[in-house]
């Protein structure tokens, strides 16, 4: 359900309570396992070992202001249309504007759903606030009890297992996948190498001549498997699809810290609008769809204090094998789509909607220039 | 649809060893920047970096270039000329960012010359691009928000350039910072050139 107002300012319900913002939360949010071994031996690390835990509701809310208003002016801001009823629950949307039209919109293409706002010519402080709520928990999935057959509607398992404009599954793609694969028999072990192989050859190369055009084909033709989360693991989500195995991108925002002490992987304030990170599911028959999230692992490599870990780093072990079917619930997801068109734009479609979006007379803004366009994302988490 | 240039752009001669470490947090953001068309994400952790040295231009597989028919920024599309230099970039790699200097300094030097270059870049937001180039680009520049260009010149890795003759057929090639400086580089796209074109040392009186 999604509704808006003329004035500022979300509505919380009388009884909702924000919890203080996300980094307030961290205490009362540790799994009650973990916990109680940081508190049997301070000096231990933590390690990461997410399981299926209650459900959370978190509130993200997105104000974007345009400074040098040109001509028609449009924004589109990503709301929240991916569902998996195992772990996340998309809930209200709430958007304020001074915009001339203001409505949520899908692009029938990807699926992606965002509130699209356009603002009178001669506007001269263009600015809107979306308010977005989700619930949301850790997950996870034993791999060692497979379940009862499940198969995919046949448009999913198209639609998750096609190429896409940053993820062709063909080329080298599919050579480096069937490389991987090549000897392993059914989709888990098959999905478990190409995790794997992600997590090993992935890092950044100090020899290599240059950067990638951003997609998965040039990555790999290039040699240098460095990257973030949009290309790791779209990496791995185009080598699982060639595979025929279908997988998808998750696109969102780390909303709260890490419940198990790990600050590379949440969101370490309620400030959180350069936390973007991508997560992927792949299905498998005997269970479903499981989270996978290999860029996270890499991302613990590089980042978790004192910083470029090594494999065998004790954290780095917990996490490799954790986001091998399971993840914490401090994140929010957007959408799962690709080649995204943001409706009443003429330019090209977005490889991903994840980040705000805004276009003036001048093309599309970059929220790299704080001159022109300016967002602010916050998270807190809610009791309902 | 073009050959991938791939192992034929590999350049055969290197140029003496220019190594410098930077601090190049963002020279590995592709796709989170480029398709995103946003950049700023979860905040990139800095890295020490060695960049391989640049290179020399060096001769490729003469196929056939795809037309530069695209967005041209600001409308400004290159004249005629015998030769063109195609340089494919994006304004956050870090070998991008470092070489385009050079590369302003060679086409001062190519001056007189019907010699033209073409910038293409890649996936980046118009806006971007103009704020990067305060005084305008060396050259006129492509806007390839698509990659389509980049793909059909079979690039893979930025910086690429690709130097055409006349009839539009690759020549030249490099997949990397090239080394804009060495003489031997104006040579090679000198050599390019119809004889009656590079007369500018003989005609000194």
């Amino acid at each position: 359900m999604t509704r808006h107002d003329s004035t500022f300012g979300p509505r919380i319900g009388r009884r909702a309570l924000l919890l203080g913002g996300a980094a307030a939360s961290l205490a009362a949010l540790a799994p009650a396992a973990a916990r109680a071994q940081g508190a049997a031996n301070p000096a231990q690390p933590v390690l990461f070992a997410p399981a299926t835990g209650r459900w959370r509701t978190f509130q993200i809310t997105t104000s974007v202001e345009i400074l040098k208003p040109e001509g028609k002016v449009q924004v589109w801001l990503p709301a929240p249309s991916f569902t998996n009823p195992q772990w996340f629950k998309p809930g209200e949307s709430q958007w304020t504007s001074n915009a001339v039209s203001q409505k949520l919109v899908t692009d029938p293409h990807s699926g992606a759903q965002m509130v699209h706002f356009v603002f009178a010519e001669g506007e001269k402080a263009p600015r809107a606030e979306l308010v977005s709520r989700a619930t949301t928990r850790d997950f996870a999935v034993d791999l060692s009890k497979p379940g009862p057959a499940q198969t995919l509607p046949a448009a999913e398992q198209q639609r998750n297992t096609r190429g896409t404009d940053l993820i062709p599954v063909t080329g080298i793609v599919k050579q480096t996948s069937d490389k991987i694969a090549a000897g392993k028999s059914g989709d888990l072990e098959k999905v478990r190498a190409i995790f794997e192989w992600v997590v090993e050859n992935s890092y950044r190369n100090p020899q290599v001549r240059g950067c990638g055009i951003g997609d998965i084909a040039a990555l790999l033709t290039s040699g240098d498997l460095g990257g973030k989360c949009a290309d790791l693991n779209a990496l791995f989500v185009g080598l699982v699809r060639a595979q025929g195995i279908p997988a998808r991108d998750l696109y969102g925002l780390r909303v709260a810290p890490s419940g198990f002490g790990y600050k590379s992987l949440g969101a370490n304030s309620d400030v959180v609008t350069k936390a973007q990170h991508c997560r992927a599911e792949v299905f498998l028959s005997d269970f479903g769809w499981v989270p996978m999230d290999p860029a996270d692992v890499r991302k613990v490599v590089l980042e978790e204090p004192p910083g470029k870990l090594a494999l065998d780093d004790p954290k780095v072990v917990a996490a490799r094998k954790a986001l091998f079917g399971g993840w914490e619930g401090n994140w929010f997801a957007f959408n799962d789509a690709h080649d995204v068109v943001l409706p009443g734009f003429d330019g090209p479609h977005l490889g991903f909607l994840m980040y705000p979006q805004a276009v003036t007379a001048s093309g599309l803004l970059d929220c790299l220039d704080p001159d022109t366009f300016r967002y602010t994302i916050r998270s807190a988490e809610i009791a309902v | 649809m073009p050959r991938l240039a791939g192992p034929s752009l590999q350049p055969r001669v290197r140029a003496p060893d220019r190594r410098v470490v930077l601090r190049a947090g963002m020279a590995l953001l592709s796709a989170t920047v480029l398709s995103g068309m946003a950049g700023a994400g979860e905040a990139d952790s800095p890295a020490d970096e060695v960049l391989p040295p640049p290179v020399l231009l060096a001769p490729i597989a003469p196929d056939p270039a795809p037309p530069l028919d695209g967005t041209w920024l600001d409308g400004i599309a290159p004249g005629p000329g015998a030769v063109t230099i195609v340089h494919v970039f994006a304004t956050w790699c870090v070998p991008c960012r470092r070489e385009l200097p050079a590369f302003a300094r060679l086409l001062a030097g190519l001056k007189g010359l019907p010699v033209r270059a073409v910038l293409v870049d890649v996936a980046e937001p118009e806006a971007r691009v103009r704020r990067f180039f305060p005084e305008g680009p060396p050259a006129p520049l492509l806007l390839d928000m698509d990659r389509r260009l980049a793909r059909a010149f079979g690039v893979h890795t930025l910086p690429t350039t690709v130097v055409l003759d006349a009839a539009g057929i690759r020549r030249l090639g490099a997949v990397g910072e090239v080394d804009w400086d060495n003489p031997a580089t104006s040579a090679a796209i000198r050599a390019l050139l119809p004889a009656s074109s590079d007369s500018t040392d003989t005609q000194r009186e």
